[in-house]
């Protein structure tokens, strides 16, 4: 490694011309900080630094290491550190993710530890031998351990810790016809060692963007990944069950890829960096998360042959590069991802979008987690109607797929959710006084009215960041399947589909036994007064319903009614599950909108997204 | 001699009734000559001219520069491409051998630029340089740069200390180019008669300005071709331009026209050399490079004064050109302050301690 060698003598620095290692060694810094504070670990919140009794390790079951984590956040992150100490301390018990809900309170001390330093120290600590790894906290989708959603990375994969990279995601980057090319190649090179980057580009700028992603690529620093100057770093341990780049390079070459590795001084550890080109569309490297430096070249004929085939990349994000701004948005706009950067793969996080994907774990305050070893009351059922048929199932999540409901503008949603809040309430003027139709009557009105005023008002935040601003909005999960894994009725449930439809989300609900009419109604309400077909659709449910829906995968699978936790193992296919506790699950309950639930529901309902617009130079 | 340099080239022989300046004081006789007084030791030949082509109109028409990623890039290569000790040492001597040493001021006399003359034969205390044991590899400065009334002192002064460094002349209207093209091209003629083996020209901004290509090109042709044998550096004063992709534009233009540098700033202008300004140039030198086969050369000047700033544009130029282009052939700092602070490092590297004022000898 450069750290080990000794000075050259300048004459011959002279010659050459080599850069030399890089300043400062790892070792010295993170002795003196352990020694500082007693050689362990605890929490540090809110300026204090509470030590934990003795310093054993804790088992933690659904924490990948086993071991106490140590998080470091990055300092523009430092909002999202004061987050993840409150969890840590005395917030809510969910804190590891919606699969570990076994614990009841606060995480166990020592387990959790969050350390605010600044960058240089939390590089030095990474080589510390008695730290066994680091998680940075950052991008559209925090990962911590025991999160059902990420897997642990350290600082950087493969590469040098430079700048704030995508770290670990997968990255499909798009260079329209009029990007900067010079600069797409130098972004590509300097993100190599942090993500998994597809390229995705218009064929009139694949031949010169090949060329100089040849020139960057040849002249990338093999080195030290905690060295500033390293571009690359040895390759690590894949994960268990991923290929070695070599094996999917094989792959490639054997369908017809070209390949291109420059002639790097390498072995041992190090894999070259490696440029794809000539890949076919069902190639293993486009299919599967890969591991190593390797950046796929894929040819498209237009903007929207870019953003169908970035669709199928299973992608995370996206960076755009255009300098016609007003494609570059259009793309950008398409692009269903959590996170898109224009002109820029290298960004900031804004201090909302850590936040927005925080609150994805946790619980809210009326749904206190059940006591250990209890279960919800079960109440009697009547015999289930037909389980629900496939054919139905899957015809309708494609026909809400369809429905466009999504690229409707919120006022125009808006208009929709008045208008069957009007057709609910000529329905009801001949019921008879207070029974209970006409109370959920009411409250469903009630939430139609109240979502429509809320999406006539919603917008976005633009948060200000070195280099540019970020767009912060929230979009639609897609198609949420709604189904009822308990005997609880519907009446009260259906008022979650106001907010989830406001928000843009197609609907498929497998009504519970005895519920569909209520149901039936409501949707009759909303097509007529101007709802998509195939945006909501209303089928007999009953006993099943919950694995058919999870079957046929939609972007978000809710299961209401009460009922037994369901088998988690069998929601893999389920990026977004949520089972609603308390009044919003059918429970019962006088208020029809406990405060703060409808912030609740509007995280529900959809994801954070968030669109970096670089401007101007960096401060 | 050992000097790392070249560029002592044998300029045409005038008669002696024509070997005289506007003042009526003789001019030098070439080195060389009968009248010079003999041969000089042979000097390294310059890198290869930039024979230009004709213009090509479809190199820049579809320019796409991307100024936050750019500027970003800059940015990055200056944080985290530093080097320290002995590799610190040598890419300043490096950044020593590629300055042109410059005076370019109203009240520049015979004297001050004889003292800048010595300064470039001996930029570093030779103590110092034996101390890195880089005292018998020839670090001059690659070149000395002054108005076109101070090329003859100048000449005169490196004659005296018996060095080949070249003497290079502003013309061309320097540093507005608000003059007649036929003015410009008379200045450039009396530099190289008195002289100078290497022209700094400015080119006219408002060509630029309104996208008039065809006679920008027309004017640095005509301006390389009064240069005669004297190298051509053209100012293309990037501040003044507009926008990155006027200066990439401007670049392409210059190099087809035939010149061997292309430069950023006069020096004079309210913004000078920048790091994205850089790279957008060198972008433009590699393209140039790749259609043409021709290495042209980079000059970035003004406000350039500290020893950082000196090894982050030597990064840049290794980043985006690579390790060939880092030699006074293809690379040159304009500076005039720069020096000092290069030498102050040295001496903190040597020694430990700082200079004070008398430790080093200033122009």
């Amino acid at each position: 490694m450069a750290a080990a060698l000794e000075p050259l003598p300048v004459t011959e620095i002279f010659g050459s011309m080599e850069d030399g290692p890089g300043a400062g060694g790892a070792g010295a810094a993170a002795e003196a900080w352990f020694s500082s504070h007693g050689r362990s670990l605890g929490h540090f919140v809110a300026g204090t630094w509470l030590k934990a009794p003795g310093r054993e390790p804790l088992e933690c079951r659904e924490a990948a290491t086993g071991n106490a984590a140590l998080l470091l956040p990055d300092p523009q992150g430092a909002l999202l550190s004061l987050r993840v100490a409150e969890l840590a301390v005395g917030g809510a018990s969910a804190a590891v993710g919606v699969a570990s809900r076994s614990w009841a309170g606060p995480l166990p001390p020592g387990l959790l530890n969050v350390v605010s330093v600044a960058p240089p120290l939390g590089h030095a600590l990474r080589g510390h031998p008695e730290v066994t790894a680091v998680t940075v906290l950052g991008g559209a989708q925090a990962a911590l351990w025991g999160s059902p959603r990420g897997v642990p990375r350290g600082v950087s994969p493969w590469g040098g810790p430079r700048g704030v990279s995508p770290g670990g995601a997968r990255v499909a980057v798009l260079v329209l016809d009029s990007a900067d090319l010079d600069s797409v190649a130098a972004a590509l090179a300097g993100g190599l060692g942090g993500a998994q980057l597809l390229v995705v580009a218009l064929e009139g700028a694949l031949g010169a963007l090949g060329r100089l992603l040849r020139v960057r690529l040849g002249a990338l620093r093999l080195g030290d990944p905690l060295d500033p100057k390293t571009g690359l770093g040895p390759l690590p341990q894949p994960p268990p069950g991923t290929p070695h780049p070599q094996e999917l390079l094989r792959a490639a070459l054997e369908e017809g890829a070209e390949v291109f590795q420059p002639p790097l001084p390498g072995g041992g550890q190090f894999f070259p960096p490696t440029l794809i080109t000539g890949v076919t569309p069902t190639s293993r490297l486009l299919r599967e998360p890969f591991w190593g430096p390797l950046l796929p070249l894929v040819p498209v004929r237009s903007p929207q042959d870019a953003i169908s085939v970035t669709l199928g990349l299973g992608v995370t994000a996206a960076s755009v590069w255009a300098q016609d701004v007003p494609a570059a948005l259009d793309v950008a706009d398409r692009l269903p991802l959590g996170r898109v950067w224009i002109n820029a793969l290298e960004a900031p996080e804004a201090p909302g979008e850590a936040l927005e994907a925080m609150r994805e774990f946790g619980r809210p305050p009326w749904d206190p987690p059940p006591a250990p070893g209890t279960l919800p009351e079960q109440e009697s059922s009547p015999e289930p109607e037909t389980p629900p048929n496939d054919a139905d199932v899957a015809t309708a999540l494609q026909e809400a797929r369809r429905a466009g409901w999504g690229r409707v503008p919120g006022p125009a949603r808006a208009q929709v959710l008045r208008g069957a809040a009007a057709a609910l309430g000529g329905d009801s003027d001949g019921d008879d006084g207070d029974n209970g139709d006409n109370g959920d009557t009411g409250r469903l009105q009630a939430a139609l009215l109240r979502w429509a005023a809320r999406m006539e008002l919603m917008g976005g935040a633009v948060q200000e960041v070195a280099g540019g601003r970020v767009l912060l909005t929230r979009r639609p999960l897609g198609v949420v399947g709604v189904a009822w894994g308990g005997p609880r009725p519907l009446a009260r449930a259906l008022e979650l589909l106001p907010p989830a439809l406001a928000l843009g989300n197609a609907l498929v609900l497998l009504a519970p036994p005895g519920g569909i009419g209520p149901a039936l109604r409501l949707r009759q309400a909303l097509v007529g007064a101007g709802l998509p077909q195939g945006a909501l659709s209303v089928l007999p449910g009953g006993a099943g319903a919950v694995t058919t829906l999870s079957r046929h995968r939609p972007d978000g699978l809710w299961i209401c009614g009460g009922g037994p936790e369901p088998d988690w193992s069998s929601l893999g296919g389920v990026t977004h599950v949520w089972v609603p506790g308390g009044v919003l699950g059918g429970g019962p309950g006088q208020d029809p909108a406990p405060p703060g639930c409808d912030l609740e529901l509007e995280l529900r309902s959809s994801r954070p997204r968030s669109l970096w617009l670089p401007g101007g130079g960096s401060q | 001699m050992g000097s790392v340099l070249a560029s002592w080239r044998r300029g045409p022989e005038l008669p002696a009734h024509a070997r005289r300046d506007r003042q009526g004081r003789s001019l030098p006789a070439p080195p060389g000559s009968a009248a010079g007084g003999g041969e000089l030791p042979a000097a390294p030949i310059m890198a290869g001219r930039n024979p230009g082509t004709k213009l090509e109109l479809g190199w820049i028409s579809k320019v796409h520069v991307n100024r936050p990623a750019v500027v970003r890039h800059a940015e990055q290569i200056k944080k985290w491409r530093t080097v320290k000790g002995n590799w610190q040492a040598a890419w300043l001597l490096k950044a020593v051998t590629c300055i042109d040493l410059t005076t370019l001021s109203g009240d520049d006399t015979p004297s001050n630029v004889h003292r800048l003359c010595f300064k470039a034969k001996h930029p570093i205390r030779e103590d110092l340089l034996k101390a890195l044991d880089m005292h018998d590899k020839g670090i001059t400065v690659a070149a000395v740069c002054v108005y076109p009334a101070r090329v003859i002192d100048a000449v005169n002064a490196l004659m005296a200390a018996g060095c080949d460094i070249p003497v290079a002349s502003v013309a061309a209207g320097f540093p507005s180019g608000q003059t007649p093209l036929e003015t410009k091209l008379a200045e450039i003629r009396l530099a190289v008669q008195y002289g100078a083996r290497e022209i700094d020209i400015v080119i006219s901004r408002s060509l630029v300005l309104a996208g008039q290509w065809e006679d920008l090109y027309e004017e640095i042709r005509q301006c390389r071709e009064a240069c005669g044998e004297a190298h051509m550096k053209t100012i293309l004063a990037t501040g003044e331009l507009g926008s990155l992709p006027n200066v990439y534009k401007a670049s392409m233009i210059a190099m087809m026209a035939g010149s061997d540098f292309i430069k950023t700033s006069t020096g004079k202008e309210v913004e000078n050399a920048t790091f994205p300004v850089g790279v957008v140039m060198m972008r433009a030198i590699r393209e140039y490079y790749w259609q043409t086969g021709n290495k042209v050369g980079f000059k970035p000047a003004g406000g350039i004064r500290t020893a950082k700033d000196a090894i982050t544009w030597l990064m840049l130029v290794k980043d985006e050109l690579g390790v060939e282009w880092l030699k006074p052939e293809l690379f040159r700092l304009g500076a005039s302050s720069l020096l000092e602070d290069i030498e102050k490092q040295i001496f903190y590297h040597v020694t430990g301690t700082y200079p004070l004022l008398h430790d080093l000898a200033t122009v």
